[in-house]
């Protein structure tokens, strides 16, 4: 097919086309091809339905009920108009809520947020050397409290105490995730400075606090060394001499992260308190020996270097 | 017009109604499915359950739709759901017994069924859609459910190819019979 006056249906005057298929003969089979299709759908058009399939299916349709109207169901008609009830109604709740609660105090009450004292040495810290958990770091600490009497009146309320031990292991963890580098030079002159002053294998007097039996930890120790130390929760059974390993701080110098391991002993002893009205008994720290041992270098990743930093 | 008012007296209970309006539609349904089938008693079976489901759906019929358009809906979901499960393509055989009568429009319609035979599913049935049951464009577009261009594409290619087909097979058949049939229409000019 190629001539192009082949796909041109009914554009051009009839003369022209009959001018154009004396000289096409491509256009003139065409032509006889076309008056064959319209031949065929004019016989097509006029092709009878046979009787008998009218007559049955009449009288199949003569079997069935007759159609009636299908009335929509009840909850077919009310829907929409319960959908749009339903949305105003759920509006409405929504912004009475929001016009009543705007501004009110909260219903629950924030829980008093507690941190423990920073001297206080994990139960198993003496086996392993590791640091006390953050579970363990936020820990209550109380401190002794008579037990309640009708002389005494009622229990005092539990006095809770932030050590700056606390306070700068916390900031210091949110430094290593903001600015790591900026935060170190704040940080380790403080500990170099607290470091020198820790004599060597020379035994450092304490003096020596007060505990009772309920007490969990103890109060920050004087070192200077900040988190760590001691987290003693005085039992019978751990009256005597004990000697621990202490993670005693995290430094940062740098590029590097350095662990400083501290080696302390300190010994526990009980003895009987007149408290008035009545004599209690506490336990008392009574001499510590602080001891620094190597620290561990723990270089960041990607920047590690030899050095020590102390 | 007087579709809706045969409908709505149907609905009211007129029986007489309802066996005009199988009478009147039902030529050119079965006509449709006969050329769509190929074969007489399965168009007569299509037929038949095309108007019991029309007669079903009767009380649901929307007045914005043609009556006819609507059937023809019907009898095409019924056909498509009989191509589905019977997979028969071979219409050729029984469309060449249907017409006994050897006439020259008679011939030609056997040359044009084989002819249609050959086209895809889609151009045939727009084809027969728009020529044979004389539907509009829209219309056919409302009863396969296509586009109005789709339908106009189709019509084009379908013609194209029937014109082919017939330049192929179709004229050296009519030549060597032409001379011993009469003709019964005379048409003149192409084929729009």
């Amino acid at each position: 097919m190629g001539c192009n006056r082949l796909t041109q249906f009914s554009k051009t005057p009839k003369w022209a086309a009959a001018w154009h298929r004396q000289r096409c003969a491509e256009c003139r089979v065409a032509a006889r091809a076309d008056q064959m299709l319209e031949r065929g759908v004019t016989a097509l058009r006029g092709e009878d339905a046979p009787a008998a399939g009218l007559a049955s299916t009449l009288a199949a349709l003569s079997e069935m009920p007759l159609p009636g109207v299908e009335a929509p169901s009840r909850a077919v008609r009310w829907a929409p108009r319960l959908a749009a009830a339903g949305a105003a109604c759920a509006v409405v709740a929504l912004m009475a809520g929001y016009v009543l609660n705007n501004g009110a105090p909260p219903l629950h009450v924030q829980p008093l947020q507690v941190q423990p004292p920073p001297d206080r040495i994990a139960k198993d810290e003496g086996r392993n050397g590791h640091p006390p958990s953050d579970h363990d770091a936020h820990s209550v600490k109380t401190k002794a409290n008579p037990a309640p009497s009708v002389v005494n009146g009622p229990k005092p309320k539990p006095v809770v105490v932030a050590s700056d031990a606390v306070k700068e292991r916390k900031t210091l963890r949110h430094a290593r995730s903001n600015n790591l580098r900026r935060h170190s030079a704040k940080v380790t002159p403080k500990r170099e400075t607290a470091i020198a002053a820790l004599p060597p294998d020379v035994d450092k007097s304490f003096g020596y606090r007060e505990y009772t039996p309920d007490a969990k930890t103890v109060p920050s120790q004087p070192d200077g060394l900040g988190g760590g130390g001691f987290g003693v929760r005085p039992l019978p059974e751990q009256v005597g001499e004990k000697h621990v390993t202490v993670v005693a701080s995290y430094g940062v110098d740098g590029n590097r992260q350095v662990k400083l391991a501290l080696s302390r002993r300190y010994v526990i002893r009980e003895q009987s308190v007149e408290v008035q009205p009545s004599p209690q008994h506490v336990y008392v720290i009574d001499r510590v020996s602080v001891t620094p041992r190597e620290p561990q270098v723990a270089s960041l990743p990607g920047r590690a270097k030899e050095s020590q930093v102390w | 017009l007087r579709d809706e008012g045969l409908v709505g007296r149907i609905l009211r209970g007129d029986k007489a109604a309802g066996e005009r309006l199988v009478s009147e539609h039902y030529p050119r349904v079965y006509r449709w499915l006969r050329h769509l089938t190929g074969s007489v008693d399965t168009a007569e079976e299509l037929t038949q359950q095309t108007f019991i489901k029309a007669w079903q759906c009767l009380g649901g019929l929307r007045a914005e739709g043609s009556l006819s358009v609507w059937l023809h809906r019907i009898a095409y979901h019924q056909y498509t759901h009989w191509l589905r499960d019977r997979k028969v393509d071979c219409p050729l055989e029984e469309t060449s017994a249907v017409s006994p009568d050897r006439t020259m429009s008679a011939l030609d319609a056997i040359l044009l069924e084989r002819a249609l035979a050959q086209l895809s599913e889609d151009h045939r049935q727009t084809f027969l859609l728009y020529h044979v049951q004389e539907l509009s464009v829209p219309e056919v577009a409302g009863v396969l459910g296509v586009p109005d261009g789709t339908v106009k594409s189709r019509l084009f290619v379908a013609r194209q190819r029937l014109r082919e087909l017939l330049m192929d097979d179709g004229l050296k058949e009519t030549d060597e019979t032409r001379e011993n049939v009469p003709s019964s229409c005379g048409a003149e000019g192409g084929f729009r």
